[in-house]
């Protein structure tokens, strides 16, 4: 498989000020290295504050990261210049997680999905042909060309929004939460014309999401974060059949699945994490996990475990799977 | 058949907007029982919060009851004086509210925000019984430290504390009932787990009734004795947890199963989305509310509202698919 995105050591912190000093870190993205293949759906899954967001904007170049490197295509996006960084604003899209805030209010929807158009003078003969093509790819009509925002649903303007990232026919897009404020009928017809898109566009992406379940539906491999690391990366089938990590199991088991009989299963083996999410200013020695972990032991509590293969593509950032 | 704590009869309350006149609640009957686990779900705007805010009367304007009743314990709360309903809230119903950011007012102290309950019922002789019922009632919800987390201000204090401090406030009395609204739905799904934990235990020590409203259906198979599914502010079905999720009934309902991903559930296997839109309920469709999404509308469908009719022992829907005229 082609590798389209190489993430090494990427490093994002935010200082955290107190008058003119600054006081500490926000740990926010913490030395993380994977790679996105060309044509999958990549899963990006972690609890608020871990950081994935951060990740995703970091991958966009959309904020500076404090050190290491993304390469799309071979190239190192902090390092583009010119032509070349508009060509990679080009390529590769976002789309965000609220509908109501990510599109101009006081702007018609021919305009809105026509901006990126204009921005990166791009000559198309018929505009209005163009866009209504575009509306017809995420199932709205000629009719909606000439109205503004509020006139939509939730449902209708998040394929707004999608219509909005193609416009540039891009060939990676991150989807940061794009169904967290749909209702679930809503939601499963957005996630299907998204599976839709990437099979006909051939599209590669990044699926941002604290919904495990959606993950699953989504995604071709994943990623799981904890504080500003990754802790489990695989084929999502595989870590949905065995999950490694004692924070990926703890995930999994605090699921509730629509299945009485299931729940009630899961229920007498469940392992909920104690505690809470410790801090991102001042994480955690060793393992970050290890507070809230059941089988921490004192290597866990002074040495960071590596993230380490432990199978053909599945790492995992452990002690209890670490040799030697 | 266990006693009957809350009886809903015809419900319908409306909210006069600017725009016209929003059908929020069309004609709701519902019945709890004494000690049960009831579910009420549905998405967003179905009515489900609506419907729990007028048991407590807690319609915010523009909306307004405009028939129905409303048994509490065998008495209509909607024919009581104002001073009267105001001794049942908190005292009698608990009520935990969906954002605890909003719920708990920035300027007190979280105890006392707890434990104002107590004040207003005059259960305690002075604030000092006050504080130390407190501080048992957040040992109770397990907040750590809680003779010092008494003293902190909201904001001191994370998403999912925030949250067993409204839980700690709803108990503060020991209500008959509990009626929770979205209890979890701004926090993780780790702390959601520990959140439903709590409640769990809650009821099997004081077998408390609980009325959990939620649009996650897995909270339901977890949490529930009984469901009620409602769309576009009607019950369409009503059942036994088990039968709902085994055997569902109404279009919506299954429409509802089918489009939920599952962690447990392959990628291959691809959603069925409902087709379609929520209604607006400013004109609502007419006959059955639901038959321009559904695959099995019929003319009677578009015509008549189909009654809530029992299909088999205990499992009720309201379809024309299953009831005859």
């Amino acid at each position: 498989m082609e590798t389209l995105i190489k993430v090494e050591r990427l490093v994002k912190y935010f200082p955290v000020k107190k008058l003119f000093w600054t006081v500490g870190n926000v740990h926010a993205v913490d030395g993380v290295s994977f790679e996105i293949f060309k044509g999958e759906t990549f899963g990006l899954v972690g609890e608020s504050g871990c950081g994935k967001t951060t990740l995703g904007r970091l991958i966009l170049r959309l904020i500076e990261p404090t050190s290491g490197s993304v390469y799309f295509d071979g190239k190192d996006v902090f390092k583009l210049k010119g032509k070349e960084l508009m060509r990679f604003r080009r390529q590769a899209q976002i789309v965000f997680q609220d509908p109501f805030s990510s599109l101009d209010p006081r702007m018609m929807i021919f305009d809105i999905i026509y901006e990126p158009v204009k921005v990166h003078k791009i000559n198309i003969e018929d505009p209005e042909a163009y866009v209504v093509s575009l509306l017809e790819r995420v199932g709205l009509k000629r009719e909606h060309l000439y109205r503004y925002p509020h006139e939509f649903s939730g449902g209708q303007r998040q394929r707004i929004v999608i219509a909005r990232a193609l416009a540039l026919n891009p060939i990676f897009m991150v989807l940061d939460e794009p169904t967290s404020a749909l209702d679930v009928s809503v939601q499963a017809q957005i996630l299907n014309m998204l599976k839709d898109l990437q099979k006909d566009l051939g599209l590669t992406y990044l699926f941002i999401s604290h919904d495990l379940s959606v993950v699953r539906y989504m995604s071709h491999r994943m990623a799981i974060m904890y504080l500003g690391k990754i802790v489990e990366i695989a084929d999502s089938e595989e870590i949905f059949e065995k999950p490694l990590h004692p924070y990926t199991q703890m995930l999994f088991s605090a699921i509730p699945v629509p299945d009485p009989e299931l729940a009630k299963r899961k229920l007498e083996e469940r392992l909920i994490p104690k505690g809470e999410v410790p801090s991102p200013i001042n994480p955690p020695p060793g393992c970050r996990f290890h507070p809230r972990c059941p089988y921490a032991t004192d290597r866990c509590r002074s040495e960071e475990p590596p993230l380490a293969e432990v199978a053909a593509g599945y790492r995992v950032a452990c002690w209890l799977y670490a040799k030697g | 058949m266990s006693e009957e704590i809350l009886r809903i009869e015809g419900l319908r309350v409306y909210f006069y907007t600017y725009a016209g006149v929003v059908k929020a609640i069309e004609g709701v009957d519902l019945s709890i029982r004494r000690g049960e686990c009831f579910g009420l779900v549905g998405e967003t705007g179905c009515g489900k919060s609506v419907t729990m805010r007028a048991v407590v009367r807690l319609i915010p304007p523009p909306g307004r009851i405009v028939s129905g009743k409303i048994y509490f314990e065998g008495v209509n709360v909607l024919e009581l004086p104002e001073s009267e309903i105001r001794k049942i809230r908190g005292r009698k119903i608990g009520f935990i509210v969906q954002e605890p950011m909003s719920a708990l007012d920035p300027l007190y102290r979280v105890g006392y925000q707890a434990g104002e309950p107590l004040l207003v019922h005059k259960l305690i002789r002075d604030k000092k019984e006050m504080w130390r019922r407190v501080i048992s009632l957040f040992k109770t919800v397990s907040i750590p430290e809680p003779a010092k987390r008494v003293r902190n201000y909201p904001h001191e204090l994370s998403g999912g504390m925030k949250q067993r401090v409204v839980i700690a406030t709803a108990l503060s009395c020991n209500p008959d009932l509990i009626i929770a609204d979205e209890p979890t739905t701004n926090v993780d799904v780790t702390i959601q787990a520990q959140i439903l934990d709590l409640l769990r235990d809650l009821r099997n020590k004081y077998g408390t009734t609980l009325i959990l409203v939620t649009h996650n259906l897995g909270i339901v198979a977890e949490m529930c004795d009984r469901v009620a599914v409602m769309y576009a502010g009607q019950i369409v079905e009503l059942a036994k947890v088990h039968d709902i999720f085994k055997e569902p009934l109404h279009p919506y309902t299954k429409g509802l199963l089918e489009a939920v991903p599952v962690i447990t559930k392959s990628r291959e296997v691809r959603l069925k989305p409902i087709p379609g839109t929520i209604p607006n309920l400013i004109n609502p469709p007419s006959g059955c509310r639901f038959h321009p999404r559904c695959a099995h509308a019929k003319a009677i469908c578009m015509k008549e509202r189909p009654p809530l009719t029992e299909v088999k022992p205990d499992h009720f829907a309201a379809c024309w698919l299953y009831t005859k005229r």
